[in-house]
């Protein structure tokens, strides 16, 4: 226990102490204050208050830093936060073997399926990082440009459409973001897994990557339609639905069960093959 | 003591290693001898647990690599001919880490390390910054750490200068004479593996040629550099006097031979000998002589 803790220290210091690391922080920062800039364009405006105001509600109500805040967490979180998700976890085990830092490690008293243990927590301490600060920001861009307000929701694909009060909006917000964690961590733990193959680094990041966007197309193809239970991006989308009127938990804890057992498959697969390779120069 | 006891490898069914056994005795520099691809990087990962043999076992200290791997390298440590750090981090940063794989040290004993290696003035460097000959050092001091019974050494002079294997042999001396250490020392270099080891196994393409006592195996017969006047005349007086080329002007002569006979039987033969200097046994001829039997 005490090697794995140690091990899982080593690790986020070595995670954290690089600047590439900081890139996916970085990047969604200039996103977010990008895309409140296009969300202040006049027709994108129009565009928005009509649809509240089809609803039968006040813009000027709705129309507030949380909304423009969710907004921004579900255009971005899939298909950015994956994509810096998935370099790290590419990176992870893969870089150390190709840079042969694996080797001095693997000569150390620590057993192998620590060391991937001690990576996929890493793995974990980063994607929670990274949505935390991804989800905030978003949040506190949003409030400073639009002030506080009532949360208008709008997901035709997951079919919720709801309006909430500011208080009980920001506290679905706050809510959102531990699951939108949980559903972004196969991403990380695919990307561990396929960095733990003898392929390189770039080439687990682009695998693991184009497995959830081809599921994604997938998801969304009209003839699929009655497949859409079975796609991964189906069940890691459900998040949003924290924001129904009446919150499914029991969808919501049946979609997370599932995805917690991929994690859980996808690492034991990982330690599987990293107990069994050669590591050689 | 390291015992290799019936390793062998295959890679994709093909055989990298062919079963042998190897002995490393407490407290001496033994040498692993062999061409590229010869096994001797695949021999070293079995013993780190890198590489899972085929067949057979190693045990550091009675302890089994393959069935209790951190126990038996918990007094271990190893470098490679390639030293891989972590570049974005400085040398103190990867010394910390690395140690504390293997339970940490304390600061004193860091700094203890540090000024061995010598590399005192540059360790709160980023290693990006290093040089090859410092990136070794770092090497060294990070398994030197954990105050290791057992060092490996792959190719630890790969890329030095002279003065840095120098050096190398050195602090190598000194871990064995002051701290009893074993080294198992793999190298390119014969004339460094011939001042450090007493001791070597031999490889060539996967197969053991030799192991133990260099010197002893290669005493018997008499080494000697001639050079004739007329070689064709000298060729059937060594013939008979059974004396083998080793090439380069090199020849050995039978244990029980007696080179001034030799020499006077050549002149009598009108080979005209202008030089003849007796020669030590080198490693290289003995290491060639026994790749090429």
């Amino acid at each position: 226990m005490s090697a794995l803790l140690t091990l899982t220290r080593g690790e986020l210091f070595k995670l954290f102490a690089r600047k590439r690391t900081y890139l996916g922080f970085a990047a969604f920062l200039g996103l977010e204050i990008l895309l409140l800039w296009v969300l202040q364009l006049e027709p994108v405006r129009k565009n928005l208050e009509r649809t509240i105001e089809q609803a039968g509600y006040g813009a000027n109500d709705y129309l507030s830093g949380l909304t423009l805040a969710l907004l921004i967490l579900m255009w971005t979180t899939f298909l950015l936060g994956a994509l810096y998700l998935a370099l790290v976890g590419g990176d992870i085990f893969g870089k150390e073997v190709e840079d042969g830092t694996l080797r001095l490690i693997l000569c150390r008293p620590v057993e192998r399926y620590q060391i991937v243990l001690a990576k996929a927590i890493a793995c974990g301490v980063y994607t929670a990082a990274l949505i935390a600060f991804i989800s905030l920001s978003a949040l506190a861009t949003g409030l400073l440009r639009q002030g506080m307000g009532g949360l208008f929701v709008f997901a035709p694909l997951e079919g919720v459409f709801a309006l909430h009060d500011a208080g009980p909006g920001l506290a679905r917000y706050l809510l959102a973001i531990p699951l939108i964690g949980l559903s972004l961590l196969p991403v990380s733990c695919l990307a561990l897994f396929l960095s733990c193959l003898r392929i390189k680094p770039a080439a687990a990041t682009v695998l693991a990557l184009s497995f959830f966007f081809v599921d994604n197309i997938l998801r969304n193809i009209p003839y699929l339609e009655s497949l859409k239970p079975f796609f991964l991006t189906t069940r890691m989308s459900s998040w949003v639905q924290v924001f129904q009127y009446r919150i499914p938990w029991e969808l919501l804890m049946e979609n997370n069960l599932w995805l917690a057992g991929i994690n859980v498959t996808l690492i034991l697969a990982a330690i599987a093959i990293v107990e069994n390779r050669d590591f050689k120069s | 003591m390291i015992v290799f006891r019936g390793i062998a490898k295959q890679f994709k069914g093909r055989p990298a290693l062919l079963p042998f056994d190897l002995e490393v005795r407490r407290g001496e520099i033994f040498g692993l001898l062999g061409h590229n691809g010869a096994g001797k990087s695949t021999t070293l990962g079995i013993l780190l647990g890198h590489v899972q043999p085929s067949a057979g076992e190693v045990w550091i200290d009675g302890l089994s690599v393959q069935r209790n791997r951190c126990r038996a390298l918990r007094n271990t440590g190893a470098i490679f001919e390639t030293p891989c750090f972590y570049e974005y981090l400085s040398g103190w940063h990867n010394l910390r880490y690395f140690v504390s794989l293997s339970g940490g040290a304390e600061a004193g004993r860091v700094a203890e390390v540090i000024e061995l290696v010598g590399l005192g003035g540059r360790i709160h460097e980023r290693v990006n910054t290093y040089s090859h000959g410092m990136r070794q050092r770092l090497a060294l001091a990070q398994a030197l750490l954990p105050r290791p019974d057992f060092l490996v050494l792959d190719e630890p002079n790969d890329g030095l200068d002279p003065e840095g294997i120098q050096e190398m042999r050195a602090i190598l001396l000194r871990l064995r004479d002051e701290s009893g250490m074993t080294l198992l020392f793999s190298s390119h270099i014969l004339s460094e593996v011939e001042q450090l080891c007493e001791r070597v196994a031999i490889l060539n393409q996967g197969r053991q040629v030799f192991c133990g006592r260099w010197q002893e195996a290669a005493g018997s017969g008499q080494r000697v550099r001639l050079k004739f006047r007329n070689p064709a005349a000298a060729a059937p007086v060594l013939e008979r006097a059974a004396v083998r080329s080793l090439g380069d002007g090199r020849y050995l002569l039978p244990e029980d031979a007696d080179l001034a006979a030799l020499i006077a039987a050549l002149a009598a033969a009108g080979a005209e000998v202008e030089e003849a200097f007796p020669q030590r046994a080198s490693l290289e001829d003995f290491y060639l002589g026994r790749i090429h039997a």
